[in-house]
């Protein structure tokens, strides 16, 4: 049970016109990655107008687990800036952005698709871009197209730097709204389900006090079959009682299955101290200091 | 690193003007020295000692590692007093000679907390005597601290962790590899710790792509000691070479000083052991 109520990004229909809000760069890899895969996997093409540049966008969902090399081989999957094709010469205009998005509709068709996913990173209107205001006006002809049609988009907005009044107004203009499911969020720590690979993260220090949200959200994880990552890259403190907690659900989980604890080498040392080279379910990945 | 001949002694009752005065039985070190760091324990208010003992543990010297672990060490007696001695206590941190002391002591509150089945007793204890659970938080602390007592305070229990400013025993670490018989013997000398178990790591992950049949021998004859990165990197060789399926790997000439922390951290059972590296290579042949 998530203290949020917003969608989740596995279960968003065909013709979703989807506002995703994201707070660090991490979630927002992480929840394009679901909602990429899962296209893939539905057989659908995938169009990514992402902020990052493209290979980094492209190897961001690699490391996700995302089939991504064969599928930008075969056409299915494809990574480009924003500039170039929403954006002209730094300025954008709504019909233009309408007439790309037009375009892309017609293209999976031709190419025998069955389906279009559009993930779009509107973190361009945060910098000086002539006809900004028009975006709101975009949004709007954008759910217009959509609904009756094979295609779904899910917009990317960084939720700390664009400005409620922004937020509220372009969140109206969307059938739903993505977070990733938290269970637990303060000023130190955050914890909250990965998507791809499925699993939790946790962020910042973590201690006994948010045991219960680990419990649960270590629950969750556990309930759904295949592999379970316990994310701990933007972790920087954890006590006993919360690693003896994670090391025990992994003890309890199916022989077949793996849990995955990605953590920073401060991290990865102190599991390794308590004995999870005992737990054959368990493999330590180590991931770079930040 | 649970000896506590070098600690300060809890029965003496002498006093010095050096600051550098041991804690009589009745008081605490911290009131005889000059402590750097004093704070009173709160549930809610564990994210700032934590952010307080690093700050002065890096101020005082401590490489920032070792303050790492200063501060899992410190914030697992401060929850052992919140959470199972009364919930109030006090955190006292100074420094003398060339180590970093930090005493949390308790208020007294049920038994069986900081203080435990030792708290009438009036004695100086055992820490055997503790409940310290393998993978629990004192357990923790007796691992990561280079020395620990646990002894009746004033009032409940009193616990005392003593970390090194530099490292007692020289840090080198040597690591050479040798083909022998068909078989790649790394030996190892010196401390494998976070400095060095990066060393460990990249040398395997190197033999293992140059040769994806690699049959290892991992000769640990001569390492002093093995810390908590020693024994990830340990790990992440089992996890390496396991990945490779016709590589192989043997620990040999296990030092008997590491075969309780290698055996508690589950390594003994993650590798085959050999007695020496020539028994590990007739092994592999």
């Amino acid at each position: 049970m998530a203290v949020d109520a917003g969608a989740q990004i596995t279960d968003l229909a065909l013709s979703d016109h989807a506002c995703l809000t994201f707070g660090e760069p991490e979630e927002l890899f992480d929840l394009t990655a679901g909602f990429v895969r899962d296209g893939l996997a539905d057989g659908l093409k995938v169009v990514w107008l992402t902020d990052a540049a493209p290979a980094r966008a492209l190897s961001e969902l690699a490391s996700r687990g995302v089939a991504v090399a064969p599928a930008a081989a075969a056409g299915q999957m494809v990574a480009a800036a924003c500039d170039g094709h929403v954006l002209s010469e730094q300025a954008f205009t709504a019909d233009h952005a309408i007439e790309w998005l037009s375009r892309q509709m017609a293209a999976f068709r031709r190419e025998g698709f069955t389906g279009l996913r559009v993930a779009m990173d509107m973190s361009w209107a945060l910098r000086p871009i002539a006809g900004v205001e028009q975006l709101i006006g975009f949004e709007e002809a954008a759910a217009a197209m959509l609904g009756t049609v094979s295609v779904s988009m899910l917009c990317h907005y960084d939720r700390e730097r664009f400005d409620p009044v922004t937020l509220a107004s372009v969140t109206a203009m969307h059938t739903c709204s993505v977070t990733a499911a938290t269970y637990y969020a303060d000023a130190v720590l955050r914890i909250c389900r990965q998507y791809a690979p499925p699993g939790i993260r946790l962020a910042g220090e973590i201690d006994y006090r948010a045991e219960e949200s680990l419990a649960i959200a270590l629950a969750d994880a556990i309930r759904i079959d295949g592999d379970v990552t316990v994310n701990m890259a933007d972790l920087t403190f954890i006590d006993a009682s919360c690693m003896r907690m994670i090391v025990n659900a992994a003890r309890s989980i199916a022989v077949r299955r793996k849990v995955m604890l990605r953590c920073p080498p401060g991290i990865a040392g102190r599991f390794a101290l308590v004995g999870v080279a005992d737990v054959p379910a368990i493999s330590l990945v180590t991931v770079r200091d930040r | 690193m649970t000896d506590e001949a070098g600690l300060p002694a809890p029965r003496s009752r002498s006093r010095s003007d050096s600051g550098a005065a041991p804690p009589g039985d009745g008081g605490s070190a911290a009131e005889l020295a000059r402590p750097i760091l004093d704070l009173e324990l709160a549930d809610d208010a564990l994210y700032q000692l934590r952010a307080a003992v690093i700050a002065h543990a890096i101020a005082a010297g401590l490489p920032q590692r070792r303050a790492d672990d200063l501060v899992i060490a410190i914030h697992e007696l401060a929850a052992n007093v919140i959470r199972h001695a009364g919930g109030r206590g006090r955190l006292r941190m100074w420094q003398q000679n060339l180590s970093v002391y930090c005493e949390v002591t308790d208020d007294g509150g049920p038994p069986g907390g900081l203080a435990g089945p030792c708290r009438t007793s009036g004695q100086a204890t055992d820490i055997q005597v503790w409940p310290i659970e393998p993978g629990h938080g004192l357990w923790l602390v007796r691992q990561l601290a280079d020395q620990m007592l646990l002894r009746p305070g004033p009032a409940g229990g009193c616990a005392t962790v003593r970390f090194a400013l530099r490292s007692a025993t020289p840090t080198e670490f040597q690591l050479s590899g040798q083909a022998r018989h068909g078989c790649m013997v790394v030996a190892m000398a010196g401390r494998l710790d976070w400095n060095s178990a990066r060393q460990l790591t990249d040398a395997v992950d190197d033999l293992l792509a140059a040769d994806q049949a690699v049959r290892l021998v991992l000769d640990l004859g001569g390492l002093t000691s093995c810390d908590a990165f020693g024994l990830a990197a340990l790990l992440r060789v089992a996890e390496g070479v396991g990945a490779h399926p016709a590589a192989d790997v043997m620990l040999a000439d296990l030092p008997s000083h590491l075969a309780g922390p290698l055996e508690t951290a589950g390594l003994t059972r993650r590798f085959r052991i050999a007695d020496t590296a020539e028994s590990a290579i007739s092994q592999f042949r």
